[in-house]
């Protein structure tokens, strides 16, 4: 199968199992890591061969296994990722606004980007609005949420689950994915208070509890750099355990010696559907157990872990129709607002001084 | 210049954050109510903005109330801290347990700590790169120490902890007989050389069985049944209530009666005048009083008044009842303590866009407790809660100490619900007990407009640790003193049954068949707690076993020396507590679940054998 066969894409997009990506890369132009791997920063152990794809550290990181391996538990690197996806859409919205008015300040929080770009205010404060007013903001939640879905998959017989997180952000130009998606550490989230991340990695850990994840992304159109391709960028992950050593590390396919991925042109991504923004799906995913309640504990651990998230989101369990998230502060809020006052608490204190 | 640009960029180093600067947490508490009793469940119907494909039935499920909202097993991560509403951090019941105190809520409660306000620096000094929790450092501990100061005296979290509470004082009582045999177990063990401890409140006896424990001693003037740590001893009689439970529960516009009995019983022949005095602090509660052959009647009753805000409930009182007897010098006094509150409350009141009033409904003079915990004011006001809590609010509350000297102590206010809210104030270190200080609330809003309440709060001391071990201190004691009663502990001995399953049993929500007792720590409110099941599966078909090989008196007799050995056995379990700290209450709990429950069956088997 060549780079630009036009079933790879759609088949990127739908793969659910390790046979299936499997089965995607035999046919592709893939360097063994036996002719080609990284020993060091600056050492390989074969020579880069153009027009083929090559195993490149995450992060063009050698080292990257302990930067990677870092999650305790299955739930918080799939909370990591939804919040890369919340961020995404956030940024998408900043940017168009910069489109209209370069001069328009930034702003100060995550919270309040979301309440001037989609017009809700804290989830978790829903349930004290009056009842019109309520149900209004929940319309434009509801309407918000479908940007940003979680799906989990199984595969009976080979008994494995997959993890997708899709949103339609921003996304990222193939020519960036590597400095960006399947970059480490490296973040310009910093000196931007509306974005959620500080250090720029927690969503990478997701690779080392997957076998396989693939990565897809496409860069809207109205914020594209006339530069940028209008493509949709993708790659493959996988963890890599040189013989002899004890220092695995994880790499994705790269088609250029800079670590550029490889990309599909923008017809083979409008035909998919994908019109922009983020696909990453995790294979073989880890949640150490099997069994079918991992579905029913997926949607209490994730509501869990985003407590209260900055945005909603939508989570395909096993099904096709979707949970709406909002974390358990709005759970919790919702559920006292039914019970009333009498019968349950909900009590809050605002800014409370930590001398 | 160039050199104070160097400085500005140079990071703080970890022990140079500004600590005054570290920003602000907000808190947010839910306690659901107990879980419906079995059979109700299926009442409960879905409500009508049920979401698109929610399970809201899942709500109803799992061992505890907040079981399917927790992430993980029972208990777990019920406390989250979350930074841009991501849970960074957590703890799990057993800070609501030991470090708040609420025994009762803790399988109903979860917490949620928002630091989004602190400084960036503060933040950036928790934040671990593998966001395994926060770093356990200053900062962490600052904002557990302000957690506590909110919540621990929350007058919300109290009432529902004290209704918990009720629901178990108003359990049966244990058999007189059992009693005494577990007072006859209970000295056997301390004259063995064992420690214990006192707790507060009523406990099994030789005379009542409601008031062993306790020294007879001399307070000012009057004999009253105190701990021991309390004034010099005295002597018999003694006065003391029926019902005897450590806490009078009143109805509004609800008479109650109560009972006053002598100690011994014979001594109230030689009543000489009898006296019951209301607190002058609740002028709503009438006491009558009726002198009987052989006791006195008390009739309580609350009155509430037209215009009652019942933001007022609970209402708290002590009425002290007060006798002479024919040839002793000192009158005794029976302090009783009354909680009132409705059974219900009221429906939320319709709120304003112009709101016109505010008041304080907390009771005055309103007790500011000196020490490290928030003093809670409640207030009330007509205006709606966005108002108050809107991004750009319309309106603001600020509240100051008026016509003192000192400086302003911190102040804070709850987020309004349905028009109600509280003042928390930090007391100050300065403060003196008996300082009586007075404070002035003000919501200001849209042009200038202006609502004012005023209160006046008196200054007391926190009370004392809810148990503490013992310490042997040089006492003063007279040749008659009765040295075993003396060393008695208090406590109530209580018995359940299945139709009062839905309690909390150990670390469960509700109590099994399986289940064989319970003990529940004292605290500041009420003494230890011993509970039997008494529908135990086992001991029933033991109990069914018995009936038919035995007399109905001898049947009693085996049953009572069950019931008082399982109940030595919580004791003794009780007093291995005393003074530590468990790691994680649920699983401390759950082993001594297991443990009384071995004993249980050990006991029957034992019984069972010897029977044949």
């Amino acid at each position: 199968m060549a780079l630009n066969a036009p079933d790879l894409f759609p088949r990127l997009l739908s793969a659910r199992t390790t046979a299936q990506v499997e089965a995607i890369m035999i046919d592709l132009p893939i360097i063994s890591p036996k002719q080609y791997q990284w020993i060091s920063a600056d050492e390989r152990s074969g020579p880069w061969q153009p027009g083929k794809l090559h195993w490149v550290p995450v992060g063009r990181d050698r080292g990257n296994g302990g930067r990677i391996k870092l999650a305790g538990e299955p739930m918080n690197p799939l909370a990591e990722r939804l919040v890369n996806g919340m961020e995404s859409l956030i940024e998408l919205a900043r940017l168009r606004e910069l489109l209209k008015n370069s001069t328009a300040l930034m702003p100060a929080s995550p919270r309040e980007a979301v309440l001037r770009y989609f017009g809700f205010p804290k989830l978790d404060s829903l349930e004290r609005l009056d009842d019109d007013e309520r149900k209004q903001k929940r319309a434009l939640v509801d309407t918000v949420r479908k940007n940003l879905s979680i799906t989990l998959d199984f595969d009976k017989k080979s008994k494995q689950f997959a993890v997708s997180i899709r949103d339609h952000g921003m996304g990222q130009a193939p020519g960036n994915m590597h400095k960006t998606l399947l970059s480490l550490g490296r973040t310009d989230k910093a000196d931007k208070p509306y974005l959620i991340g500080v250090f720029g990695q927690g969503g990478s850990s997701a690779f080392s509890i997957a076998k396989y994840s693939v990565v897809v992304s496409r860069r809207a159109a109205d914020i594209r750099k006339p530069e940028e391709s209008g493509g949709a960028g993708w790659t493959i992950v996988r963890e890599i355990q040189p013989k002899g050593r004890r220092d695995p590390y994880f790499a994705y396919l790269a088609a250029t010696e800079e670590g550029g991925v490889p990309h599909v042109e923008a017809t083979h991504a409008d035909k998919a559907g994908f019109m922009h923004g983020a696909h990453f799906c995790h294979i073989a995913y880890d949640f150490g157990s099997s069994d079918s309640a991992i579905s029913r504990s997926m949607y209490q651990s994730l509501n869990h872990v985003l407590f209260n998230p900055v945005m909603p989101y939508e989570l395909f369990a096993l099904k096709d129709t979707p949970e709406p998230m909002l974390g358990t502060a709005h759970r919790l809020a919702r559920r006292v607002r039914m019970l009333g006052r009498g019968v349950a608490l909900d009590k809050s204190f605002a800014a409370r001084p930590v001398i | 210049m160039a050199e104070a640009a160097i400085l500005e960029a140079e990071p703080f180093a970890f022990d140079e954050l500004p600590i005054a600067d570290l920003g602000t947490i907000s808190i947010r508490v839910f306690v659901l109510p107990p879980k419906p009793k079995k059979g109700r469940a299926k009442d409960i119907e879905l409500p009508l903005d049920l979401d698109e494909g929610e399970e809201f039935m899942l709500d109803e499920k799992g061992a505890t109330p907040v079981s399917s909202y927790l992430e993980a097993s029972r208990g777990k991560r019920s406390v989250v801290y979350l930074v841009n509403g991501q849970r960074q951090e957590f703890d799990d019941n057993t800070f609501i347990v030991q470090d708040l105190g609420f025994r009762y809520l803790r399988s109903r409660m979860i917490i949620m700590i928002d630091v989004d306000g602190l400084a960036q620096e503060a933040i950036g000094q928790m934040m671990q790169g593998s966001r395994q929790g926060f770093y356990r450092g200053a900062v962490r501990e600052l904002i557990t120490k302000r957690i506590i100061a909110t919540l621990k005296e929350d007058p919300d979290l109290l009432r529902l902890e004290q209704e918990a509470e009720e629901a178990v004082s108003e359990l049966s009582a244990g058999d007189e007989k059992v009693k005494q045999t577990l007072d006859q177990l209970i000295e056997s063990h301390h004259d063995k050389g064992h420690s214990f401890v006192e707790g507060v409140g009523g406990a099994g006896g030789d005379q009542n069985g409601d008031e062993l424990g306790f020294k007879k001693v001399n307070k000012g003037g009057v004999v009253t049944l105190l701990p021991p740590d309390t004034g010099h001893a005295a002597d018999y009689p003694a006065l003391t209530s029926q019902p005897a439970a450590s806490i009078i529960r009143l109805r509004p516009n609800q008479p109650r009666e109560i009972a006053i009995k002598s100690i011994p019983s014979g001594h109230w022949e030689a009543v000489s005048q009898f006296t019951a005095q209301s607190d002058p602090r609740v002028m709503e509660l009438n006491v009558k009083k009726e002198l009987l052959d052989g006791h006195a009647k008390l009739i309580l009753t609350f009155t509430e008044p037209d215009g009652f805000d019942t933001d007022e409930y609970p209402v708290h009182a002590v009425v002290k009842v007060t006798a002479r007897f024919n040839g002793i010098a000192e009158p005794r006094q029976l302090p009783l303590s009354v909680l009132i509150k409705p059974e219900a409350y009221k429906p939320d009141p319709q709120l304003l866009e112009d709101p016109v009033k505010i008041k304080v409904t907390s009771r005055e003079p309103v007790k500011i407790r000196r020490g490290d915990t928030d003093t809670h004011v409640r207030l009330r006001w007509d205006g709606k809660d966005r108002l108050l809590t809107d991004d750009a609010p319309k309106w603001k509350l600020s509240a100051k100490l008026v016509g003192h000297g000192g400086p302003q102590p911190d102040m804070n206010f709850s987020d309004p619900l349905a028009g109600r809210f509280s003042l928390l104030i930090s007391p100050r270190p300065e403060w003196q007990v008996g300082e009586r200080l007075k404070f002035e609330v003000n919501a200001s809003g849209p042009g200038g407009r202006e609502l004012i309440a005023i209160f006046e709060a008196d200054v007391i001391d926190p009370p004392p640790p809810p148990e503490k071990p013992e310490k042997n201190k040089p006492r003063l004691v007279d040749g008659e003193f009765r040295t075993g009663s003396m060393r008695r502990p208090p406590y109530e001995l209580k018995t359940i049954t299945r139709d009062e399953y839905d309690q909390p049993c150990w670390n469960a929500s509700e109590w099994t068949d399986e289940d064989a007792g319970a003990f529940i720590k004292p605290t500041e409110r009420a003494p230890l707690i011993l509970i039997i099941n008494q529908d135990m599966v086992a001991l029933r078909e033991f109990r069914q076993a018995l009936t038919k090989r035995n007399t109905e008196q001898d049947v009693q007799r085996k049953l009572n020396k069950y019931t008082s050995h399982i109940a030595f056995h919580l004791y003794q379990m009780y007093q291995e507590t005393i003074g530590k700290k468990d790691y994680d209450v649920d699983v401390a709990d759950a082993a001594r679940r297991a443990e009384v429950r071995r004993v249980a069956m050990t006991m029957i088997k034992l019984m069972d054998v010897a029977e044949k």
